[in-house]
């Protein structure tokens, strides 16, 4: 029974793979989103958002609570399916996959589209066994290559030399800093094109929070990076775009988007403007 | 509440409190005090010897076969069925779904329905429609079927008390909901579910209407499944009530089972304990 499940699995796997594989497109992609909008029931929590996010840099999502931030990091890797009554219409590409086609593998899509919560969240096992379920679903059996990757994942994220001889205790015991870089270091570990994040740091103390911004420099130029934050000191201090969103009756909308110098020191648009020297927001 | 109402009515309510405690408190004593004399005169041979004279003398061991088999084959029969149910509520969590709205009726009223007309029906089922007739099969299924809202409900619960972050984490890490389930969601309920399964042959072992009508009297020793057996709680009604002079060991049976109820609990949370050490659970 197993085997029929599985063998069906890497049959639908295989043909939608080419559908939606990024495999060929550079190390990472860049993020198209077009006339996009998202309603949860009859609420419009986004209207026609229209951005393109560069490859291989760090794009900080700026913009009062409930603009709809956390909407549209959910809507990139489509974990919007889970919620019920969530509508999205409209187009996203990240390189040559489109997102919302019918024919978009959603397992493949979120391997190559990871993303960091605000709360972080290791599954309450040990920390060997929070990288090997990921990557056994992912298809990599072989256990020497699993501790491959798990160790070089840890290493990045520099949590290696401080879990390195308690692997299979439970990841529950590590503090919050440390389960966020373990969170981010599982999606390392897959290899992924483009990173999410959703206000990584605001559940973290300053040291911690420290320790997370640095990664996410570190890993600047290797994956595409969208930051959601409402820290804009910390948007400043890392993002190389920055996109600004504001709240209109209630629907969330785009107001102004370009280099993070550019938003930072000459903003086109007064919301903008007020926003960032802290007149509103 | 800081009022003279207000501490009337925490005295009030803590007196209940108090009380149901000690009302507990006594009955355990009561059970203790007279089981106490039939415990002192245990040993290896009630377990290990056949029942002599309607089981007035002798042992229990074939009741202690017939109770572990029964128990076994209804524990397994009812597990799937709620690996089903778990399964299915977990993929349709964020619908309306009319099967589970069925299915939480169907247990709200199985969990309602009287022993002994389980016992009526699963003879009728079991025992007469499908043939197994008065059998260790026909009594296994027929408890499965009662045990089976009560598995349902405790391990739904267990899984509805973990967060909704592990499913969305699992999700974001492309983890199909196969191995969301099994891999993230069952194992990280597991010592809940653990805690349910033990509960629901606590449940299992001291059932008696049900059993009545469908495993049988017989206190010979059974060949096979399809044998009629007595389990340890239809072994003490009988003695206690049906034979005159079965009291002494109608007391040690109860002992016999209470015991056996112990360990099954002692064990559970003795693997607890290992897992929690192991930081494997909260």
């Amino acid at each position: 029974m197993k085997k029929a499940i599985s063998l069906y699995k890497s049959d639908l796997e295989d043909v939608r793979y080419a559908e939606c594989d990024t495999g060929g497109a550079p190390a990472c992609s860049p993020i198209e989103i077009e006339s996009f909008s998202v309603n949860y029931a009859s609420n419009c929590a986004l209207r026609n958002i229209s951005i393109s996010l560069p490859p291989c840099q760090i794009s900080a999502v700026i913009g009062p609570s409930g603009c709809g931030k956390t909407t549209l990091l959910y809507s990139i890797n489509r974990l919007i399916d889970l919620i019920p009554e969530a509508r999205a219409s409209g187009a996203i590409k990240i390189g040559a996959t489109d997102v919302y086609s019918a024919k978009c593998n959603l397992v493949n899509l979120r391997r190559r589209v990871g993303m960091v919560f605000q709360q972080p969240v290791p599954f309450p096992f040990s920390i060997r066994r929070n990288f090997e379920i990921p990557l056994k679903e992912h298809g990599i059996q072989d256990r020497k290559q699993i501790e491959e990757r798990m160790t070089q994942a840890l290493k990045d994220t520099g949590l290696w030399h401080e879990v390195k001889d308690r692997l299979n205790s439970s990841a529950a015991t590590l503090s919050g800093g440390q389960k966020q870089r373990l969170c981010i270091a599982r999606l390392l570990a897959l290899k992924p094109k483009v990173l999410l994040m959703d206000e990584p740091c605001s559940a973290l103390d300053p040291i911690a929070s420290e320790k997370i911004e640095e990664l996410v420099l570190s890993l600047r130029g290797r994956y595409t990076i969208v930051f959601v934050t409402h820290n804009l000191q910390q948007a400043r201090r890392i993002a190389d775009y920055a996109a600004f969103f504001w709240l209109k009756n209630g629907t969330g909308e785009l107001i102004e988007h370009g280099s993070a110098d550019a938003i930072f020191s000459s903003p086109q648009h007064e919301l903008t403007g007020n926003y960032i020297s802290g007149r509103a927001g | 509440m800081s009022t003279a109402t207000g501490r009337y009515k925490d005295v009030l309510l803590s007196l209940f409190a108090f009380g149901s405690t000690a009302l507990i408190l006594i009955l355990a004593a009561s059970i203790v005090a007279r089981l106490l004399p039939a415990m002192q005169s245990l040993n290896l041979d009630f377990i290990l010897k056949l029942p002599e004279n309607g089981g007035r003398g002798g042992g229990i061991y074939p009741v202690i076969v017939s109770t572990v088999l029964i128990l076994i084959i209804s524990l397994l029969t009812a597990l799937p069925f709620t690996i089903g149910v778990l399964y299915y509520s977990f993929i349709n969590r964020h619908r309306n779904s009319v099967l589970l709205t069925l299915i939480n009726t169907c247990i709200d009223l199985l969990a309602s329905t009287p022993s002994i007309v389980f016992g009526l029906a699963g003879y009728a089922f079991f025992g007469v429609y499908l043939g197994f007739g008065y059998s260790i099969l026909t009594g296994a299924f027929t408890l499965a079927v009662m045990v089976l809202p009560f598995l349902i409900r405790l391990s739904l619960d267990s899984i509805h008390a973990l967060p909704e972050d592990y499913t969305l984490n699992s999700a974001a890490l492309g983890l199909s909901t196969y191995t969301a389930f099994f891999r993230i969601i069952v194992p990280a309920a597991f010592p809940a579910l653990v805690v349910a399964f033990v509960l629901g042959s606590a449940r299992a072992l001291s059932e008696t209407a049900a059993l009545l009508f469908t495993s049988g009297y017989s206190l010979r020793m059974p060949e096979s499944i399809f044998d009629p057996g007595r389990t340890i709680s239809v072994h003490i009604y009988d003695l206690a009530m049906n034979v005159p002079g079965g009291e002494q060991n109608a007391y040690k049976s109860a002992a016999i089972l209470l015991l056996l109820i112990l360990v099954i609990d002692g064990l559970s949370q003795f693997l607890m304990k290992k897992w929690r050490e192991k930081g494997l659970c909260k």
